[in-house]
């Protein structure tokens, strides 16, 4: 298994030398926290958290150069998932370094969607940190490692009530689309709790401000009508292991 | 509170944090089973041949046995896909749980089988649904210039080019994407259901003092000469008769088999568990049901003697007995049915229906024959090519267009040669049977695939896999002997004195199975790949 250390510079590597070809290429994940910001990467480090892969996320018309850029590079596409998700989603093996690189495209789908195509321009290296935050807040059972990244962004960014500099979370952003999908909201406010729960006293504020900018907004019509039938319907998208389809 | 289904409990690294969201969920498996089911083609092969060729058989009672049996089959393949939670259909059961070679094998016949069904599917669009619908609503709105539509689609030309371009276009749909697919079918699946409700409210509004007028005006048939005809030609009518009704079940069986099919799509479905039960179980009975109380419905409005009559007239080509002289097409459901409305927009309501449902067949039946052939690609038994992915399109283009192709090869035989190639279905129950005879030994020869598995389910200490593998496999054998002596239905593929081009068919595709089988282990082992150990491997799930 690889550590930080490698994962840390071929993740880099990768997105930079995907912006030389002109390709939109941004980190997400654990990967993507670190390289956001050094505090992260330290406040990480403090907690152990493991290294484990890379997680990108490319624009749609990107797939076939970002594809290119990884195969040049060594990496082997798994055959398998390159069928089954038909274009939606990648995941790559180095046979030497034993890098896992899994890529995806456009948005984050997992127990809840993370819409990034409108997002990109916001970070030349990962995608804004709000984004990592929900990233981590649509988990519907999360583990340790999820509660560590979940920690390390809110105790090492302020949160703004709009778009404030690159390290600051956007709560306007968040708890607007929070306001727009109730699953997403309720899964997301629950993370919060747990993570205030755990003990983890460095972002308490943090997750505070969050609350209440998320209680604060107004809700859609749809959200409003999904609450009223509450967890009596599953909220969330089933996520499956990555088991081998053929 | 709910819980996800598949996520993983605490700790660290537990959690699937590559995890996949599939992509269909139960209702897309049930549509593509009773898609392949295909009511259209079971109600009008049931009512046609029914009361015409086997007098005295309740139709209804032949569909509810075949369904019955069907659910032993359906509960064996429920315990295989949840064994094996990935696509590739009896393929992927059969490699894994008896020899890899007889699996390729008989998953080779299968699919040859599937392509010429997918094939008859589209022939049927053509003769059973649009020229029908032509015909009938010509008829209908005294339009002479659709009832000469009728004729020409009818021609051998008209079915090859016609069923061609349906064939393709499921083939583009397919390469469009699996998302696609399922949201093309549930769209046109709301389309069928809802002109079926309106076909069952027309029939059963509708009287048979209404038919016979409408017959005499629009037809110019009448009811009773219609019966006089049939019975000066041969035609006998007999009581209800439990034995011919046992004869005819394997009629209803061949749409019913395609209630099971989702297990080619193993992989690609969302909770497993509850998605199949849904799919493969739910399919069963519900078509199992509706085809059943379309025979109801029919004789009610028909008349079951009837039906016989004018279904006899037409096979024997009894002229001015049947519908093909005045109407412009064979007296199938769809027509008798339009005949009965009188009106244009119903008769066109009820027409398209039926097109529809023969068009859920096809695209399913060749997404069963893909996800199969990528199967083989997988395991190192087919050429890598066989599973490439286009780069515009994302899917899995070449065994898409391989499939599309050897369907569209019988789609020639079937329009210029009048190839029925019907006892290739005793090639297929010889291949399914083999799985289901597979599982009644699987828990025990294959302990460490089914104690890993969530169907450890026991009845008196006997595994229900077992249980329902083994009721499966003497249906199938029951059905085979049923198919063999009824000439009609399929005949034996062989006998001592004549063999049939299926049994050439079959004998050539497994002699290519296996010397491809054989020089495919050999090639292999020459890169220094043991493909054995594709046929070992537990899937992680």
């Amino acid at each position: 298994m690889p550590g930080w250390d490698q994962i840390h510079l071929e993740a880099a590597a990768l997105v930079a030398a995907a912006s030389e070809r002109g390709l939109t290429l941004r980190l997400v994940g654990s990967a993507g926290i670190r390289l956001h910001c050094p505090g992260a990467a330290a406040a990480l480090d403090r907690r152990g958290r493991p290294a484990k892969d890379i997680d990108l996320v490319c624009a749609r018309e990107h797939r076939k150069g970002v594809r290119a850029l990884l195969e040049q590079r060594g990496y082997q596409v798994d055959r398998d998932l390159l069928v089954a998700m038909e274009g939606t989603r990648y995941a790559f093996t180095h046979p030497a370094t034993k890098v896992e690189i899994d890529l995806f495209v456009d948005r984050l789908q997992f127990c809840h969607t993370i819409e990034l195509r409108q997002r990109f321009a916001r970070h030349a290296t990962t995608i804004p940190i709000d984004d990592l935050l929900l990233q981590k807040l649509q988990i519907v059972q999360p583990v340790t490692t999820d509660l560590m990244d979940l920690a390390a962004v809110l105790e090492t960014h302020e949160v703004a009530a709009g778009a404030g500099g690159a390290e600051s979370i956007d709560a306007g952003y968040v708890a607007g689309l929070l306001a727009r999908d109730w699953g997403f909201h309720h899964t997301a406010t629950a993370n919060l709790e747990r993570l205030v729960a755990a003990g983890e006293a460095g972002s308490r504020q943090s997750v505070a401000a969050l609350l209440e900018a998320i209680e604060a907004a107004p809700k859609s019509l749809k959200w409003r009508a999904r609450a009223r039938v509450g967890e009596r319907v599953q909220w969330w998208q089933d996520v499956n292991e990555r088991a081998v389809t053929y | 509170m709910a819980r996800p289904a598949d996520v993983a409990g605490p700790g660290v690294f537990s959690r699937p944090a590559s995890g996949l969201i599939r992509v269909a969920g139960s209702t897309d498996v049930f549509i593509y089973n009773v898609g392949l089911v295909s009511v259209g083609i079971a109600i009008a092969l049931n009512q046609y041949y029914g009361p015409s060729l086997y007098q005295g058989a309740g139709v209804w009672l032949a569909t509810l046995l075949a369904a019955l049996g069907m659910l032993f089959v359906s509960v064996t393949f429920y315990c295989y896909a949840n064994v094996f939670p990935r696509s590739g259909g009896v393929y992927v059961f059969l490699s894994r749980a008896t020899s890899p070679p007889v699996a390729f094998i008989l998953s080779l016949v299968e699919t040859v089988v599937l392509l010429y069904y997918a094939a008859f599917a589209a022939s049927l669009i053509v003769t059973v649904g649009l020229s029908s619908f032509f015909a009938t609503v010509g008829s209908v709105a005294a339009n002479q210039t659709l009832i000469g539509w009728a004729a020409s689609v009818a021609t051998p030309a008209g079915t090859f080019w016609i069923g061609t371009l349906v064939l393709v276009l499921a083939g583009v749909l397919l390469a469009t994407g699996t998302r696609r697919y399922f949201s093309v079918q549930k769209v046109l699946f709301v389309v069928a259901v809802l002109g079926t409700l309106i076909l069952i409210a027309v029939l059963l509004l509708g009287s048979r003092g209404h038919f016979a007028a409408n017959l005499s005006r629009l037809a110019k048939l009448d009811y009773d000469g219609v019966l006089a005809t049939a019975r000066q030609n041969g035609f006998t009518t007999r009581s209800f008769d439990f034995g011919q009704s046992v004869k005819f079940l394997v009629w209803p069986l061949l749409p019913l088999l395609g209630a099971v099919q989702s297990v080619a799509l193993g992989g690609e479905i969302k909770r497993v568990r509850r998605s199949q039960l849904i799919g493969m179980l739910g399919a069963v009975i519900a078509t199992g049901l509706l085809i059943a109380l379309f025979d109801g419905l029919a004789a009610k409005s028909f008349g079951y003697n009837f039906q016989g009559a004018i279904g006899f007239n037409s096979l024997n080509g009894v002229a001015n007995g049947s519908t093909e002289a005045t109407v412009g097409a064979a007296p199938w459901f769809t027509v008798l049915a339009g005949i009965l409305t009188g009106n244009v927009v119903l008769a066109v309501i009820i027409m398209a229906t039926f097109v529809a449902w023969i068009w859920f067949w096809i695209p399913a039946e060749l997404a069963y024959t893909t996800r199969t052939m990528i199967a083989w690609s997988f395991d190192r038994l087919a050429p890598d090519r066989l599973g490439y992915v286009g780069e515009r399109l994302h899917t899995p283009v070449v065994a898409i267009g391989l499939s599309t192709a050897g369907s569209v090869v019988f789609m020639w035989l079937i329009a210029y040669k009048s190839i029925a190639l019907l006892s290739l279905i005793e090639a297929l129950l010889v291949a399914w049977g083999v799985a289901m005879a597979a599982a009644v030994v699987f828990p025990s020869r294959r302990r460490g695939f089914y104690d890993a598995s969530p169907v450890r389910w026991t009845v008196g200490g006997v595994p229900v896999m077992s249980i329902a593998g083994g009721v499966a496999a003497l249906f199938f054998v029951y059905v085979g002997y049923l198919l063999w002596n009824d000439p009609i239905a399929a005949g034996p593929m062989f006998t001592l004195h004549h063999l049939s081009r299926e049994f050439w068919i079959v004998l050539g595709i497994v002699l290519f199975g296996v010397v491809w089988f054989a020089g495919t282990k050999l090639y292999r082992r020459r890169q220094g790949i043991d493909i054995d150990l594709a046929f070992r491997q537990i899937p992680i799930e």
